[in-house]
């Protein structure tokens, strides 16, 4: 009765062709596939994070918390939330593919969701040194990005009402004149109450955010100010005084 | 004679075209795999057809097999995708739930150093209690006290952390035991 053991109705099948292996070629392709599934995935999540880290300093919410726990709590309001569920979303996508692999699977889920989030921190720090957005955003704002133009100047173009940024055009004697991307003019007035984290020795040109709400005239009290990284805020011609510096009051204590 | 080879050279040998091969292969798993279908899915399923739909599976995707591998979890693998699904159809199973054993890091149970006379402890607890537990604990159990099998081919198995192998192991002695001595 051999020939009715499984193994010989399972070869019969074999030999008469009704069970037919699949090629090597195949499984290399489905491999590569994959692989290159992953890549996509990763490059998407780095993009998406450098993208929200590049929307956060262009409108200077980025440098609120260090105006203090204010600042943090403004922070949390102004995020862009969509950037960061859809960078999540993708997270989420490299998750699932890293978990085909061995090193994916055989370790909690905990160190890998930790580690494809430092891959795309440490990803989204490297593209926002190349300052790749920045270009992108210049390109968008002359009208030079068909595709992507429009998501760059929504998210770039933003102002938070409490958060202005920009280059100091004039220093006066109650604190300076800003000129924001949009070519809008403020002045700004500086107080013993404003905060001034990294020092207050301003001078014209110098790219600052500035912290306070604007009123219907363009007059802001500041809260705090903060000088920042040339490349952000507008690349306007400087006007005038070149050489003043501002002095405010001195802190209270 | 292909019977004195490993199992990992006669897949190399079918993968090189040499059909007659995989009836050894078919051979030296089909008992293993019906006992380790029993055992986890219970007695009453058709086994037997699942079995064989495993080896036409594994002829099917044999050129996926690294050679450089044991073959064992690679066909146990397809066995535990089979019988999860079979399950599933029968609603026996929990479709995907977060696990939070595999979410969190644990200490590592390690694996016994004295483990023949474990496996022989276990097994009388494993014959008189094993339906009894979950299936996520009752695979585990199977394929290291019945299958005898490591915990990382465990987790290549069933795709899961190492220390969560661990975990659930420890898990089901303690419900077994918990079941024996409540019998007492």
């Amino acid at each position: 009765m051999k020939d009715n053991t499984p193994a010989q109705k399972i070869i019969e099948a074999i030999d008469k062709g009704k069970v037919a292996m699949k090629p090597r070629w195949h499984f290399v392709a489905r491999s590569i596939l994959f692989g290159v599934g992953l890549t996509l995935a990763i490059i998407t999540t780095i993009y998406i994070a450098s993208f929200a880290m590049f929307v956060l300093k262009q409108t200077g919410i980025w440098f609120i918390p260090s105006f203090g726990g204010f600042g943090w709590y403004i922070l949390l309001g102004r995020l862009p939330w969509t950037l960061i569920v859809v960078s999540i979303i993708f997270m989420g996508v490299v998750e699932l593919f890293v978990k085909k692999y061995t090193l994916g699977y055989r370790y909690p889920l905990l160190y890998s969701a930790l580690g494809v989030i430092v891959i795309a921190l440490i990803g989204s720090s490297i593209i926002d040194q190349t300052k790749i957005h920045s270009k992108i955003f210049s390109f968008a704002k002359d009208g030079n990005m068909p595709i992507a133009g429009g998501l760059y100047k929504e998210y770039g173009m933003k102002r938070p009402p409490d958060i202005q940024i920009g280059t100091i055009i004039e220093i006066t004697d109650y604190g300076f004149v800003l000129e924001d991307p949009r070519a809008e003019v403020m002045q700004i007035s500086t107080s013993s109450k404003t905060r001034f984290p990294l020092g207050y020795d301003f001078v014209i040109g110098d790219r600052v955010v500035v912290f306070g709400e604007k009123d219907q005239t363009s007059k802001v009290n500041a809260l705090g100010v903060k000088k920042i990284d040339k490349e952000f805020g507008p690349d306007i011609k400087i006007k005038m005084m070149k050489n003043k510096k501002l002095i405010p009051p001195p802190p209270s204590f | 004679m292909p019977e004195e080879r490993t199992d990992e050279e006669i897949a190399k040998m079918v993968q090189n075209g040499d059909k007659e091969a995989f009836g050894v292969l078919i051979e030296r798993f089909s008992k293993r795999l019906l006992r380790y279908g029993h055992r986890f899915m219970g007695k009453k399923e058709d086994i037997e057809d699942l079995v064989q739909e495993i080896f036409i599976k594994s002829y099917i995707n044999i050129q996926s097999f690294d050679t450089n591998r044991r073959f064992s979890p690679w066909i146990y693998r397809i066995a535990h995708n089979e019988f999860v699904n079979a399950m599933k159809k029968k609603a026996r199973y929990p479709f995907m739930t977060l696990d939070f054993d595999s979410l969190l890091p644990h200490l590592r149970a390690k694996e016994t150093a004295d483990r023949d006379s474990e496996i022989r402890e276990m097994r009388t607890a494993i014959d008189k209690g094993l339906d009894a537990l979950p299936p996520k604990y009752r695979e585990p159990v199977v394929l290291y006290f019945l299958e005898e099998m490591e915990y990382k081919e465990i987790a290549d198995i069933l795709r899961i952390p190492i220390s969560t192998v661990g975990v659930r192991i420890q898990r089901a002695k303690k419900l077994l035991k918990e079941k024996i001595n409540y019998e007492r």
